[in-house]
């Protein structure tokens, strides 16, 4: 299924507790960056890791989520 | 040709857990910067909806005509443009370039609508099992 995505697969998974109502920034099995913006995660997450495959995420906030 | 997802549970109060059918996509800007993003499918949306945030980094084209748009949190301004996007599941590869309506609110999480997308895949949610797959419609535009 994602099993080629390590990133993503591990999005499935994590425990993304202390990320709720931020964006978030996988590289393959961790959270490299988080924030309230989305420029600031992907600014921070390219310092770390530029050449790496990244996966950008909003952790939803608690409670129901109807658009 | 079938790409098949899990759903995302995100524990919540009380032990609830809500289960999200959300896929990752690589948008296409002509920004350098090459990252996946988790989009939620929703059948409810017309159309596809991306937070300004992410589509100046895309450099989505934002000169387009203003529209208004309405959900639950009320009415939004958002522009509308287009953008490409890339699923792949192993070998399995799908271009589409999809319509989109910019959010000016950060805070939305990226939505895959019907429009241009619910037309070109038969979309199944398997809410029991936790899995969203997407079949490609024979008769649907190909990119």
């Amino acid at each position: 299924m994602a099993a080629d995505n390590k990133a993503y697969s591990s999005y499935l998974t994590a425990n993304l507790e202390k990320y709720k109502g931020k964006w978030i920034i996988l590289c393959d099995e961790h959270v490299i960056a988080s924030g309230e913006t989305i420029k600031e995660v992907i600014k921070e997450a390219e310092k770390k890791h530029p050449q790496r495959k990244l996966l950008l995420a909003r952790v939803p906030e608690e409670g129901t989520m109807i658009l | 040709m079938v790409l098949t997802y899990q759903y995302r549970e995100q524990p919540g109060k009380k032990g609830a857990r809500t289960k999200t059918p959300s896929i990752p996509v690589l948008f296409k800007g002509v920004s350098p910067t090459r990252f996946e993003v988790v989009a939620l499918v929703d059948s409810g949306a017309d159309c596809s909806v991306l937070p300004r945030g992410l589509a100046e980094i895309l450099n989505v084209d934002l000169s387009g005509p203003q529209q208004d748009s309405f959900g639950f949190g009320g009415k939004i301004i958002c522009i509308q443009s287009k953008v490409s996007l890339l699923l792949s599941q192993g070998h399995e590869k799908v271009h589409l370039e999809i319509p989109i309506l910019v959010s000016p609110d950060d805070n939305c999480p990226p939505i895959l609508g019907r429009a241009g997308f619910f037309d070109v895949f038969r979309v199944t949610f398997d809410s029991k099992n936790h899995h969203l797959t997407l079949k490609k419609n024979g008769n649907g535009p190909s990119y």
